[in-house]
């Protein structure tokens, strides 16, 4: 077989697509060349596999022209224009409609088309005005609409009067990019931040205190939705204000529905990160918040990147974690047997053994769950490794393998300083949790009741500290041995 | 007649376009309804007049099936498919031809529809090389490479989640996407900002925008976005009109002039006549040496046939009025004769014989042949413009004074007075322009019809000191004359 970008592509073409591709190529308009023709008719026949011998390079253009001595730089040529008429052919079936129509609009302003455009404009604006969906894609088309129409009556009609000069549609239009702006620029920003709050990112953005200044000044935000929802997100992530996190779930809750599944998921998905960090700060009502927005983000599928995709398996270990840190073992069994076929079968099979480790350390089932982690495989997030970590920690504690809790510190603390990826506050959270556990193991071997209080006081008033619960738990229990 | 949308469509078509279509008409991948492609060679044979009796429904569908009884819904149904594909012989057309949204097409196809993280990667790498040679970087250039980091961050998003390393972050090309997205942004704001501006100073409109303010003073404090020619175009425009600073004048002029090869013709256009108004502004200001300024401006327009806002439009007749206008302030009549016989051509039919009548009554005027310069003033006809009704009011006004008709003058003076006053569209600086011109001439019209000239000084002081006064020259020469 000839290797060839033009059958890589191939072989990912639907059998309507591939259908569709003949009529493209047996098209005048988009092609003339018979050896082209011939060549996607003798190639079709090992569709979609294309493995056969037959597909050699020189026993396709023996096929074609009916040589055998083999020209190299006939076939490179037919073989580049067919895959120039697929590329062409998926063009044609990606476009969109509205981009159709401002197309045809464009062309008939440059053509100066005057009827056509006039009954063309009409029937944009109506269609956009009638669009449910007020995204960044619907300003921009209105921007488009709107420039046109400005530059169409700026070149078609006299000012003769102050009526002929139509300054509301001059606004709208200056608005429209506005929005289209605002609404394509401060997701991305509020990416950025979010995406610093889980991993260690060092970014600065110059004009955007300008956007939020204007903002917070003109409510500009507040006429759009879902322009008002991004500003919310992005003082949120922007911002160290405990408020901002209930003004955001107040409009995320009343206006849910009206969103659109990637907005829904981003911002419910800022909610949870931020009721985690507000939880890590020592506001343990944030435990509660968690799992409010959990049950949402099940009850809504916003469990996964894109609509047709999988549960995200970051998630559902936090879910799994904040399920058991509340007590709600039946609860946690339950959601981790109703939605473990969710999640993308190639990471099932460690996300299940990940959290029924777990679920068997709040079950107290310590060789499960040594049993668990030990199938865990290969792992590709970092957040695995620390989580597997802490769990055999926890483990080997519970069983008393106090020496192998000293060992596991002393590597998990090595493995902690020479990480560049985990942001500082989750490595101050892992450190803090090995700082206790050390000295629960210290305790435990010469144990005194004022250690014990001390060491609770100090748990208590640590924030940012993981399995802060069960740290607790384990103080209280050395205080029965006291 | 048939729908005159599929008409409207296909007469549009040049030759060359309808054979194209033919083609279009002829591809199965577009069309397979036989009817369709029956009906298209028979309007093919019309085109491009397309004469009414020839395609009324009745006649095309007798032609096309003659056996047949007249059916309206089937007719019309042919009718409609064929409409439709000639807009999508439009749009694909169109397409074809932009390298643009037909490389994002395919990004977007390859992340979203089909999940082909290798062919996207190839594309993407292949486009990023290709746009890095693009030396026009324009707002479509920009959103362009925007909408490619967005595909990009999809593709991240989407398939690609091993985030493990710290250099698995795509952290450059998002903050490509956000400088992408936020030049494409100010670009297209400064212009549409500017737009505004300027129609302010020639059309009585009000519009305050604060967003505006914040974008300038953003990039006053970052002049590494003037590195971008489009942006520090529309930027220093802005100042200009914003700021009244003759400094950006020249830095505006200097940078169109230095940098012309990296911007659209629309671009060159507008700047060219903020310019223009600029220069005139300060005309009215009593900055005399504008007018060569705006002379020079002019011989750059002529020389680059900078006439239209679109490449081979005519000129417009405000435009060859301003060119003539100022040729004649300066004196330079031969070289305004010679203009106006090489760019008569280049009007719009429509106006053409307003404007030449125009322009040969006001270089009839400034040489002296009065009897001319009104016999074609008043060949002049069905003018609709505010600013040429004007022009046409004041030229009379001035050959009435000239030729010593003084009532006709004052029955015009009262005329154009009331015109003027209840004119809602001209700008208040602009009325103050036309009604200091129109009391001044009354002034001197009452001097010399009584020849009393005890109150010319004060005539005299007013043009001396006082600005905003149109055909300032003119009056003052007047005056000057009834002195001696």
């Amino acid at each position: 077989m000839f290797k060839s970008n033009l059958i890589e592509l191939l072989k990912n073409f639907s059998p309507k697509e591939f259908k569709e591709l003949g009529d493209f190529i047996k098209s005048p308009f988009f092609n003339k060349n018979e050896n082209v023709i011939n060549l996607y008719n003798y190639i079709k026949k090992y569709y979609p596999d294309f493995d056969a011998e037959q597909l050699s390079k020189d026993k396709v253009y023996e096929k074609l022209t009916g040589k055998k001595d083999y020209n190299d730089g006939f076939m490179r040529t037919v073989i580049f224009n067919l895959s120039k008429l697929c590329e062409d052919y998926l063009c044609s079936i990606v476009k969109n409609e509205i981009e159709n129509e401002l197309i045809l609009l464009d062309t008939y302003f440059k053509r100066g088309s005057n009827k056509l455009f006039e009954r063309k404009m009409k029937q944009v604006s109506d269609f956009l005005s009638k669009e449910n969906s007020k995204d960044q894609y619907h300003f921009y088309c209105l921007y488009r609409v709107q420039a046109l129409k400005m530059a169409y009556n700026s070149k078609n009609r006299a000012f003769l009067n102050v009526k002929d000069f139509h300054e509301e549609e001059e606004i709208k239009t200056l608005d429209s990019l506005l929005n289209f702006y605002l609404l394509s620029s401060l997701p991305e920003y509020r990416f950025f931040y979010n995406q610093a709050s889980v991993v260690n990112l060092d970014f600065k953005f110059n004009f955007l205190p300008e956007i939020i200044t204007y903002l917070k000044r003109t409510g500009f935000h507040k006429k759009v939705p879902e322009l008002n929802l991004h500003f919310h997100e992005l003082l949120l992530a922007m911002e160290d204000d405990e408020q901002n996190y209930f003004n955001l779930k107040e409009i995320v809750l009343k206006y849910i529905d009206k969103y659109r599944f990637a907005v829904q998921f981003n911002g419910v998905g800022l909610l949870a990160n931020k009721a985690v960090t507000e939880y890590y700060k020592g506001k343990d009502k944030f435990l509660d918040e968690r799992f409010e927005i959990h049950n949402l983000i099940i009850e809504k599928g916003l469990y996964k990147k894109f609509e047709d995709g999988f549960f995200d398996d970051m998630l559902f270990k936090n879910i799994v974690l904040v399920g058991l840190q509340l007590g709600k073992i039946e609860w946690t069994e339950k959601f981790i047997n109703d939605n473990l076929e969710k999640l993308n079968p190639d990471d099932k099979e460690n996300a299940y053994h990940l959290n029924l480790a777990r679920l068997c350390v709040y079950k107290k089932k310590y060789d499960d769950s040594l049993s668990h982690l030990s199938k865990i495989g290969n792992v590709k997030h970092i957040h695995y490794k620390t989580e597997i970590k802490i769990l055999t920690l926890m483990i080997y504690y519970e069983l008393n393998r106090n020496d192998e809790v000293i060992t596991v510190i002393d590597n998990y603390k090595h493995f902690l300083s020479n990480d560049a990826l985990l942001p500082e506050q989750r490595k101050e959270r892992n450190s803090n949790f090995l700082k206790f556990t050390n000295e629960l193991i210290r305790i435990k071997e010469n144990p005194s009741s004022k250690a014990v209080y001390d060491l609770q006081f100090d748990i208590k008033n640590t924030p940012n500290t993981y399995e802060k619960e069960w740290l607790l738990e384990k103080t209280e229990q050395l205080l029965k041995l006291v | 007649m048939i729908k005159t949308n599929l008409i409207d469509i296909i007469s549009s078509f040049d030759a060359k376009e309808m054979k194209e279509f033919s083609d279009f008409v002829h591809s199965p991948y577009f069309n397979k309804n036989k009817k369709v492609i029956t009906l298209f060679s028979y309007l093919k044979k019309l085109h491009p007049e397309f004469q009414p009796e020839k395609i009324k429904k009745e006649i095309v569908f007798k032609k096309l099936f003659p056996k047949e009884d007249f059916n309206d819904g089937f007719i019309r149904l042919i009718i409609h498919n064929l409409n439709k594909l000639a807009e999508d012989f439009v749009s694909t057309r169109k397409i074809d031809n932009n390298l643009y949204l037909k490389d994002r097409l395919l990004l977007e196809y390859f992340v979203i529809d089909k999940k082909l993280p290798k062919l996207f990667e190839k594309k993407y790498n292949s486009l990023k090389e290709k746009n890095s040679k693009i030396i026009i970087k324009d707002a479509d250039y920009y959103i362009n490479e925007f909408e490619v980091e967005v595909l990009f961050g999809k593709y991240k998003f989407l398939l690609d989640d091993n985030v493990l390393n710290v250099t698995d972050l795509p952290k450059e090309e998002y903050l490509k996407k956000t400088e992408h997205l936020k030049k494409h942004f100010f670009i297209t704001s400064l212009n549409q900002y500017r737009y505004l501006l300027n129609t302010r100073t020639v059309i009585n409109v009000n519009y305050e925008d604060d967003f505006r303010d914040v974008i300038v003073n953003y990039i006053d404090s970052h002049p590494e976005y003037l590195d971008v020619p489009v942006l520090k175009l529309h930027f220093l425009e802005l100042c200009l009109l914003l700021r009244d600073d003759e400094k950006y004048f020249y830095e505006l002029e200097e940078h169109l002039i230095n940098n012309f090869h990296a911007f659209s013709w629309g671009e060159k256009f507008s700047t060219m006549s903020i310019l223009e108004n600029y220069c005139l502004a300060m005309i009215y200001k009593d900055k005399p040496k504008y007018y060569e300024e705006k002379h020079k401006l002019h011989q750059f327009i002529i020389k680059h046939k900078l006439f239209a806002k679109y490449e081979g439009g005519k000129i417009s007749e405000t435009e060859f009025h301003n060119i003539t206008g100022i040729g004649f302030r300066l004196g330079k009549f031969d070289w305004v004769e010679n203009f106006i016989h090489e760019n008569k051509d280049n009007l719009e039919e429509k106006d053409k014989d307003n404007v030449l009548n125009m322009s040969f009554s006001k270089l009839y005027l400034a040489k002296r042949d009065f009897d001319n310069a009104l016999e074609h003033l008043n060949k002049i006809q069905d003018i609709d413009d505010v600013y040429y009704k004007m022009m046409k009011k004041t030229i009379t006004l001035e050959i009435y004074y000239e030729k010593g008709l003084i009532v006709e003058a004052f029955n015009l003076i009262d005329n154009f007075k009331h015109y003027v006053a209840n004119d809602k569209i001209t700008t208040a600086v602009e009325k103050e322009r036309v009604t200091n011109f129109i009391r001044l001439t009354h002034d001197l019209l009452k001097i010399k019809s009584k020849q009393d000239y005890k109150s010319l000084y004060l005539v005299e002081k007013e043009l001396k000191e006082k600005p905003n006064i149109f055909k300032k020259d003119w009056l003052m020469k007047k005056a000057d004359e009834l002195r001696k």
